[in-house]
């Protein structure tokens, strides 16, 4: 596998609304694009042979067959003007050559040469997605704006005039949604409630493999396990909790659930044994501070499998301000962020290349570019220029003493990270350490958000141990902010030592 | 021989008229058979109810797993119905029709059978002609003479005024 270069699809052009809400899923070796009334597909599987207007159109499933070519091919798709036959050549090459004529799958009439041929090898096909012109395929949902595929059914919701409802395909049949076909893999529609209520709102379809669909709604969860047509069953996660939108919760890589939810953020266990705020004790006002209203706000999370932890990003859709979280979950805890608004995350996916140079977590950003996170780089790129890293973070407040007394930091160590100069290790660049101190926690963690005036300013500078500090801070408790600001430059620290002695009572 | 033709003749007409008149009775039976066997006719009803009530109950049942698995508020409940149909409903009406016109067909064929059996008796005017000849040739029957004794018994049992020795 190589770099490649990412080229526009060029006939969905002006075919579909970026300002209004997009999602993309992918089965059958297409991809669905859902965008309110813009119901489309990209196909990389099939060929396409244009044909003057069918009177009977092929049927789906059947073996077209050109004449004296012998091409092949298993029909997959008609539009719905009988002018388009799209499917997966399975011996020879189609051509336009004057009588060589198409039959087969009942098609009428089977006097049609096709006036152009096309591989989706070549470029995807683009069109409609629409149901088969058969006249027995029911019809798709006016307007969605949530899909997923799921048991090899498209699953689509969000429709604005049926916010609650979502509409199953056929299984193995894109194509059909004549419902109540009454077989197993009959077409379904249908609500999440108890029986005779109306649903609540949809807001994201969460597939997990062919064992269950979750429905995030905006105040409760729900849960289809299996499939609605054959044996599934339908049943509610939480009552209390609902889910922010399309793209904010992700799997980690043990199959539980993270979602941004009413009170937080949650994590369902794969076993459905309850819903756990993760974020309640870290960040109680987590809600409160982002309050990211759903119809001006994108709450995007994603897990990266390289760092084992998850990318939670909350960006204002307008202008791409971003306030963002990385959720470690080695160690559970969160680490503030925030990016440049070019930079502002829309949408992201992990990328799992063969070559794992090309591996990552993607982050599709508000000025259209597909951005990473790369070890490497010491400024954040911002187009067409760069942004220097700002970062900091407060060491646990350290209570020196015993409850009634004061002590005096009298010295103080810091490793940096590098080892020595050079080496096989990367050196981390310089830091600036801030000491504040105070007789109770809060007040330090207080002064250093307000961004009160230290006690002392050191900077810090080169690899390793460093000499020996001497601050004589004295306080109940000692608050130890490092950061940097500098462009070009990243840092990282090993560990810090100090001594104290006692100092009177508070 | 005048009396005896119409002897012939009166015999034979009540004969055809019996005939007539069992086989009318016959046709009604089988009229009847075929009404009950005709499409739209009395057999099956019963089996046809009970159908009904089948279906009523085993829709009843299919919604009510529904509502336990969650998935009432699905097209699935929509097609418990047509389901049953399909499953339950149409091949024991399809079974029932076969029935009815198994037997409707044999009604037909019983009717077609009989009416074939049936026979116009024509007079035999050799029989006829045989009692003509035994008559011309046989001793001819006088009545006898009432004699004095058997007239006097007879007028004795209806003057009680009379008395007499006898």
């Amino acid at each position: 596998m190589a770099a490649g270069t990412m080229v526009e699809l060029v006939a969905a052009r002006n075919d579909i609304d970026c300002t209004d809400q997009l999602e993309i899923f992918e089965g059958y070796q297409k991809v669905f694009v859902v965008n309110g009334t813009n119901l489309k597909i990209i196909d990389f599987v099939n060929t396409k042979l244009t044909v003057t207007a069918l009177t009977t159109a092929p049927t789906r499933g059947s073996i077209v067959t050109q004449a004296t070519s012998n091409a092949t091919m298993v029909v997959d798709f008609v539009n719905a003007a009988k002018t388009e036959i799209y499917g997966k050549t399975t011996s020879g090459t189609f051509v336009t050559t004057a009588g060589y004529t198409l039959s087969g799958g009942s098609m009428d009439p089977e006097t049609r040469v096709p006036s152009a041929v096309a591989e989706a090898s070549t470029t995807p096909h683009w069109y409609d997605y629409v149901v088969y012109p058969d006249g027995a395929s029911g019809s798709l949902p006016n307007s969605a704006y949530l899909g997923c595929l799921y048991r090899g059914r498209i699953v689509l919701s969000g429709n604005s005039n049926y916010p609650h409802q979502w509409y199953m395909s056929r299984q193995a049949d894109h194509t059909d949604w004549a419902y109540v076909a009454n077989d197993a893999q009959s077409p379904v529609a249908g609500n999440n409630s108890d029986a005779g209520e109306v649903g609540d709102i949809i807001r994201c379809l969460i597939p997990y493999k062919d064992d269950y669909l979750v429905f995030g709604c905006a105040n409760s969860i729900w849960v289809l396990r299996g499939d609605p047509a054959i044996g599934g069953s339908l049943d509610e996660v939480s009552l209390t909790v609902g889910i922010h939108g399309s793209r904010s919760w992700c799997f980690d890589g043990n199959g539980n659930l993270y979602f941004w939810g009413t009170g937080g953020i949650y994590r369902l266990k794969r076993d459905f044994t309850g819903v756990e705020n993760v974020s309640r004790v870290a960040l109680p006002e987590l809600i409160t501070d982002e309050n990211p209203n759903p119809s001006t706000y994108r709450v995007s999370m994603a897990y990266d499998r390289k760092r084992q932890g998850i990318v939670i990003c909350v960006t204002k859709l307008a202008d791409g301000t971003s306030s963002n979280y990385f959720y470690d979950l080695l160690v559970g805890g969160f680490y503030p962020e925030s990016y440049p608004t070019n930079c502002g995350v829309y949408s992201s996916f992990y990328y799992a290349a063969n070559d794992d140079t090309y591996s990552g977590l993607l982050l599709g950003c508000k000025d259209g570019y597909i951005r990473v996170f790369k070890d490497s780089a010491k400024d954040d790129d911002n187009g067409v220029s760069d942004t220097a890293i700002s970062s900091y973070i407060l060491y646990p407040v350290i209570q020196l003493s015993s409850p009634d007394h004061e002590s005096k930091l009298t010295s103080l160590i810091v490793e940096l990270a590098g080892g020595a100069a050079g080496g096989a290790f990367s050196d981390t660049d310089g830091v600036t350490l801030d000491l504040f101190s105070g007789d109770d926690a809060e007040t330090v963690v207080e002064d250093v958000k307000d961004g009160a005036t230290s006690f002392s300013t050191t900077v810090l500078s080169g690899t390793g141990r460093k000499n020996k500090l001497r601050p004589r801070t004295r306080g109940a408790f000692v608050g130890l902010k490092f950061s940097n600001s500098t462009a070009s430059e990243t840092w990282s620290i090993n560990r810090v030592l100090y001594e104290t002695v006692k100092a009177g009572r508070v | 021989m005048p009396s005896l033709l119409n002897l012939y003749q009166r015999a034979e007409a009540e004969a055809r008229a019996g005939n007539l008149r069992r086989e009318k009775e016959v046709r009604g039976i089988y009229g009847n058979l075929a009404n009950l066997y005709a499409p739209g006719g009395a057999f099956g009803k019963g089996y046809e109810a009970q159908l009904e009530r089948s279906k009523e109950r085993d829709v009843a049942s299919g919604m009510q797993a529904l509502v336990s698995s969650g998935l009432q508020n699905t097209t699935q409940a929509a097609g418990l119905g047509k389901k049953w149909e399909e499953e339950v409903g149409a091949p024991a009406r399809l079974k029932l029709e076969d029935l009815r016109m198994d037997r409707y067909a044999q009604t037909q064929r019983d009717l077609a059978g009989f009416t074939e059996r049936i026979e116009n008796p024509y007079p035999d005017y050799g029989s006829l002609m045989q009692a003509y000849s035994a008559q011309a040739s046989a001793p001819q029957a006088v009545p006898a003479r009432e004699s004095v004794t058997s007239k006097l018994l007879k007028a004795r049992q209806t003057n009680p005024y009379m008395r007499s020795f006898v």
